[in-house]
């Protein structure tokens, strides 16, 4: 029994969806934009980078055999193996692919933010969502269809160790999560951050105040797809594949349930919101009580989703605002603020 | 030597004595007292939720029941072995397979039953291999995973078995037109697949509806086939038409259901792929009407089979008994998977996975189980074996799934008992 493969299980896990809850607190907690899509831009990410990495190594290897193969795949691990420094190019290259496409995408998703608001469009991000994990699973030659496409190599493939691999891939998901929480905060705790509130608050008095509403709309998505897409490359690289099944609507609402349990439109709160689902999906497993020595006589699985169903409702009934409920922008001018009041 | 002296040496002999005895009433007692429990975790990634939130406990109880067998029959020979199931749901996709596996091998786990599907089976690939635990799927059947020297075992003939005998078995009947109505996911891609190669070759015709299989409902899919069909039946006549269907437990019985109101449907010939062999299709767990359907259509469809054996019986009883409830044809597999872990941890001799995948293949060589003989081929998979032919029959008053006849996977030909 070891603890580690645990630990980068939810560490890893952690930083992913950290990425991504920040990502739709951005547009949401902030900007008042319910991006209920974020997983349509968690698998264009994850799409971009796979693909990418595996066509370039097989056209590399030039072997002859089918690509969507778990042959083609060991040979895809095995080549990430042994060239590190291309590997790590590759990784780079897929990560930047991802967020400029997720990026892009943003953008154009900022269209019907334009004409429609509130649950309306919740429920055509939704939409846009379902009809991307369709197509990725009907159309074969992206990546596999139904089978998925297997065999992508991350960044520290040289290493011999799995779990010394695993742990060092753990441990750069969370440096770019860390990086993106501190993105982010320096973000809503400037006079942008003021900017996106105010649309949030009243469109038509920012518009009014001579702000450029749309513009803004169209920012903060460019900003929130491209950490999202961020998010799915280095989902991709973790799984090493991607599979067409895993983009549902619940990675949406698995962002939505740790931002809303943290607090809206507080960044800290999401971080805490993130680790408590995280830890709790982790720590309520049949082998987690194995290892402290605890057999369960039923299968947790199912009290698990009852619970887990029980804690979003009670989140709502009761702490409507999250555990840390929104905070006033921390900038220069609140300080002044601050000081003139208190005298 | 003063009198203190001999004290002093007295009561050190004393001491002496006293440890000695103590040390070998020990040693004694540990000599006499039965050996130290082992217990060894058998991990079970079996998926409970989403697509096999029907079928996927019948799955995982078998499993668990072979695992209790194996450890009475370690009591009775008195051996200090025992094996722990561990449960994970791997929830039907590859996150969920790999956060099953992360979390069993954090567990020490170094011998998996499951995963169930052929794309969990491929996003857990190369972390079984990495960490070399050996992994025993009950229900994948892709082809593209047939690799050889891998930590990945299979106790179920890929789909290209599958497919051909189903084409060969409608081929058999006359019928030249196969309207197809699959899941659009690895396993219907894969049986449908192989069945329009197969059966086009024959100088067939296929035309093939796909559909979303978390849709729920197929009103737009069944009326689609309907209007085939009914083009078919105009063009060639009723008898050269049949319907192939690749469904699980919701999504088959919804088609059924539908297909019901649709006269042209009723007058063809329909198949079913292996997995449409389950109780979940009778009643009382469907309606009666469903049942009714597929009798007058003269439903068919293939199942691995080596006939009932002793095994077979005994399983099937026990597991009636346990859970009430009748198994489904893949829990079969899943008890056998279950046991063949089980043995081969026995037969290394240690937990270790490098150890467990060396003996395997000999275990399964020398393993006849429910689902029938275990020998596996160069790629860790079971060799294919022949198919049972199944119908649905009304009998005492029950309808009940009936072998009728069966496929030669080697020689192709088809033999029906009646």
């Amino acid at each position: 029994m070891t603890i580690l493969p645990l630990i980068i299980s939810i560490f890893t896990f952690f930083g992913l969806y950290l990425i991504l809850s920040i990502s739709f607190n951005l547009e949401f907690g902030y900007a008042g934009q319910p991006n209920f899509g974020k997983v349509l831009l968690y698998a264009i990410g994850a799409t971009c980078a796979g693909r990418l990495v595996a066509t370039i190594i097989m056209l590399y290897l030039g072997a002859d055999v089918p690509f969507f193969s778990a042959l083609a795949a060991d040979m895809r691990l095995r080549w990430g193996a042994e060239n590190p420094l291309a590997t790590v190019g590759l990784f780079v290259l897929a990560l930047v692919l991802a967020m400029v496409v997720g990026g892009l995408v943003g953008y154009v998703l900022s269209y019907p933010t334009l004409r429609l608001k509130g649950d309306f469009l919740a429920i055509v991000m939704i939409c846009a969502g379902e009809v991307f994990r369709i197509f990725l699973k009907t159309y074969e030659p992206l990546v596999g269809g139904p089978f998925g496409l297997s065999g992508v190599p991350g960044p520290f493939s040289f290493v011999g160790d799995p779990n010394l691999k695993e742990a060092l891939y753990m441990s750069l998901v969370l440096l770019i999560a860390f990086g993106c929480y501190l993105f982010a905060q320096k973000l809503v705790n400037s006079p942008y951050g003021r900017l996106l509130k105010s649309v949030r608050d009243d469109e038509l008095a920012a518009n009014v105040l001579g702000k450029k509403v749309v513009r803004v709309k169209a920012e903060i998505l460019v900003i929130g797809s491209a950490m999202a897409a961020l998010a799915g490359a280095l989902y991709a690289f973790y799984v090493r594949g991607v599979f067409a099944e895993d983009f549902v609507p619940m990675v949406t609402f698995t962002a939505v349930t740790m931002t809303m349990l943290g607090g809206l439109a507080n960044n800290r709160g999401v971080l805490v919101g993130c680790l408590l689902l995280t830890l709790f999906d982790r720590f309520t497993r049949a082998s987690f009580f194995n290892m402290l020595g605890i057999t369960v006589a039923f299968d947790i699985s199912y009290i698990r989703y009852a619970v887990m169903g029980l804690l979003i409702i009670l989140i709502v009934m009761f702490k409507p605002k999250g555990l840390m409920p929104e905070e006033p922008v921390r900038t220069p001018a609140i300080e002044i603020a601050k000081e003139e009041l208190s005298k | 030597m003063t009198e203190k002296a001999l004290k002093i040496a007295l009561i050190a002999c004393i001491i002496i004595i006293v440890i000695l005895g103590g040390a070998l009433g020990w040693a004694l007692m540990q000599a006499a007292a039965p050996p130290a429990m082992v217990e060894y975790p058998i991990g079970l990634a079996i998926a409970v939720s989403g697509p096999y939130a029907v079928e996927g406990p019948y799955r995982r109880d078998a499993a668990l029941m072979a695992i209790e067998e194996v450890n009475a029959m370690l009591e009775r020979a008195g051996s200090p072995i025992r094996f722990k199931p561990i449960h994970e749901d791997s929830k039907g996709t590859a996150e969920g397979a790999k956060a099953a596996l992360e979390a069993l091998a954090a567990a020490g786990v170094e011998v998996v039953v499951g995963p169930l599907s052929s794309k969990e089976v491929a996003a857990i690939k190369s972390y079984v291999d990495e960490h070399h635990i050996v992994a025993i799927s009950p229900s994948s059947t892709a082809i593209s995973l047939a690799v050889p020297d891998d930590f990945i075992f299979r106790m179920v003939p890929t789909d290209a078995a599958q497919g051909r005998g189903i084409a060969d078995l409608i081929w058999y009947f006359g019928h030249e037109h196969v309207a197809v109505i699959a899941r659009d996911d690895d396993y219907g891609r894969g049986v449908a697949g192989v069945f329009e190669s197969e059966f086009t070759a024959k100088g067939g015709e296929v035309y093939k509806i796909m559909y979303d299989p978390t849709a729920g409902a197929y009103p737009t899919e069944v009326s689609d086939l309907a209007s085939k069909v009914s083009e078919w039946i105009g063009t060639y006549g009723a008898d050269k038409v049949a319907v192939l269907i690749v469904a699980f437990d919701d999504d088959g019985r919804d088609i059924i259901s539908r297909a019901l109101t649709y006269t042209e449907l009723r007058q063809v010939h329909w198949f079913g792929s292996e997995s449409t062999r389950r109780p979940t299709f009778l009643p009382p767990e469907a309606p009666e009407e469903i049942a009714q359907f597929l009798m007058d259509t003269n439903f068919m469809n293939l199942f691995p089979t080596v006939g009932m054996n002793p095994v077979r019986e005994k399983f099937y009883e026990n597991y009636v008994t346990k859970y009430g409830k009748e198994p489904t044809p893949y829990s079969y597999f899943s008890y056998d998977a279950a046991w063949v872990a089980c043995l081969a941890v026995l037969a290394a001799g240690k937990y270790d996975g490098d150890a467990i995948k060396a003996v395997l293949p000999d275990v399964c060589e020398r393993y006849i189980g429910a689902s029938g003989y275990k020998k596996l081929d160069e790629n860790g998979d079971v060799m294919a074996t022949d198919y049972g032919i199944a119908t649905v029959a009304l009998e005492e008053g029950e309808y009940i799934w009936k072998e009728v006849g069966i496929w030669h996977f080697t020689t192709r030909e088809i033999t029906f008992y009646d």
